[in-house]
């Protein structure tokens, strides 16, 4: 218990002085060194990591957070309330520096649904980010909030996901997607060690780490899940079904694919600047197949009958 | 073993007793059940300490998780509310907002066990993802205090996710 608990806080001064500053070479090693003594050190070092990237996945500001804590505790307490005033304040102060370019370097980067945003501008890393994905970037870190991005390092750095996270050097390219049912690692340019849902895993040039409810497989990285990074969608014999999943990503809504329509094979490549255009070029290619609902909240392809 | 004994003995008494407060009877068992499991998982955890008056320990415990039902139907009532009060947005997916209400729960959890600068410091780095140096300039304190105030705020992320 003891031993356990002195890991703990071994393990929290490890990640505070990592998110102070990049480690030395010399702290480097020293960090290697205790977290392989003892197993308790790496699952000491896992908890921390964990407990904190839960926060990463939060879509909402400081002040939508606080103020939504605060307005649950109203009727319990007061407690929250001073500070969320002061928040507020920081937190227009920091979006206003975000203006100026002054702090640029910590700002959150969104893309919108159907967007693909490309960040030319960082010291860190190139960035693109997909449909629908946040990054949160630091000196020496680089988080994927959620979405997907495809990343060239510039520099050594820590990079990490809701389900994630590794080291990764100067050079480095690959593509990471994390979402709340799926996380998807490619390496694009060498073989990376990568610890994925807690346990270590080496992924090879061209090939792609899938972990999700069934577990997790690393496969040859299929087409489709790299060429959004040139603006296409490219697929080759994919069932409607998937294709529409894949495709939906960029869309807003939902859209359902009926049972009977679902194994319909579908190959080309479609460009993603108009995602709507590729659903209605799907829908003229197979004439058998009829789209209902409602445009950007519910849709179901089904086959005629 | 212990347990075994103490569901036994008591289970039906903490049943009543988390029904006079809850006034539903499927609540008031959903909240017993998940009194046991604490215990259980405490004792996986090898965090169970010797049970000395088990009636005082039981409604210390089921007490805790009535309150934590309550924070969780106000959480997701005021994020509701928030979400409403977002222009022309897209709503998340339900499974999304159940996700973001259950890290909105730790959250306020968190914040409960820190004193008002740790907190600061905690929101300036997890929420709004500012770096150690800055949040030391905007709170005129040295990045050294920004450190240890993350060190017991991440230690309160643990205990609130072991709970």
């Amino acid at each position: 218990m003891q031993q356990d608990h002195n890991a703990l806080e071994q393990a929290i001064e490890w990640y505070v002085k990592q998110e102070t500053a990049p480690l030395s070479v010399v702290q480097k090693q020293d960090f290697e060194q205790w977290l392989h003594e003892h197993d308790c050190h790496q699952q000491a070092w896992q908890q921390v990591t964990h407990s904190q990237q839960i926060f990463a996945n939060l879509p909402l500001s400081s002040q939508q957070s606080l103020s939504t804590i605060t307005k649950a505790n109203k009727s319990r307490r007061d407690m929250l309330k001073s500070i969320a005033a002061f928040s507020i304040s920081s937190w227009l102060a920091w979006r206003y520096q975000k203006e100026l370019g002054i702090s640029a370097h910590l700002a959150d980067h969104h893309a919108q649904v159907g967007e693909q945003l490309q960040l030319t501008h960082l010291a860190q890393a190139r960035v693109t980010l997909n449909t629908h994905s946040a990054v949160n970037l630091d000196a020496n870190r680089l988080w994927l909030k959620y979405g997907e991005a495809h990343i060239v390092c510039q520099m050594a750095m820590i990079v990490s996901s809701p389900h994630c996270y590794f080291n990764a050097n100067s050079g480095d390219e690959f593509v990471l997607f994390d979402e709340a049912k799926q996380m998807r690692f490619s390496a694009l340019n060498q073989h990376f060690d990568i610890v994925a849902n807690g346990k270590h895993y080496t992924v090879n040039k061209n090939h792609t780490l899938i972990a999700d409810q069934s577990g997790v497989q690393i496969i040859e990285t299929p087409r489709h899940m790299t060429s959004w990074t040139k603006g296409m969608l490219s697929v080759s014999q994919m069932p409607l079904k998937q294709f529409i999943a894949e495709l939906s990503r960029y869309l807003h809504g939902n859209i359902r694919v009926a049972p009977a329509a679902a194994q319909l094979p579908i190959s080309g490549t479609f460009s993603l600047t108009d995602p709507k255009q590729i659903l209605s070029q799907i829908l003229s290619t197979f004439p058998e197949l009829t789209l209902n609902g409602v445009p950007n909240i519910w849709q179901v392809i089904n086959k005629k009958s | 073993m212990q347990v075994a004994s103490l569901y036994q003995d008591h289970h039906l008494w903490l049943k009543q007793f988390l029904y006079r407060k809850l006034n539903c009877q499927a609540q008031a068992a959903d909240i017993a059940q998940d009194t046991f499991l604490r215990i259980l998982n405490k004792q996986k955890r090898n965090a169970l300490e010797q049970i000395h008056s088990p009636k005082a320990y039981l409604t210390t415990l089921a007490t805790g998780l009535v309150n934590n039902h309550w924070r969780r139907l106000s959480i997701e009532q005021a994020y509701i509310e928030t979400l409403a009060a977002q222009p022309q947005h897209t709503a998340p997916s339900p499974e999304t907002q159940q996700q973001i209400v259950d890290i909105l729960e730790q959250l306020a959890q968190v914040l409960e066990k820190l004193p008002k600068r740790e907190q600061q410091v905690f929101i300036m780095a997890r929420i709004d993802g500012l770096a150690y140096k800055d949040i030391a300039v905007q709170l005129q304190i040295t990045v050294n205090m920004v450190q240890k105030a993350m060190c017991k705020a991440v230690l309160a992320c643990i205990e609130v996710q072991n709970q």
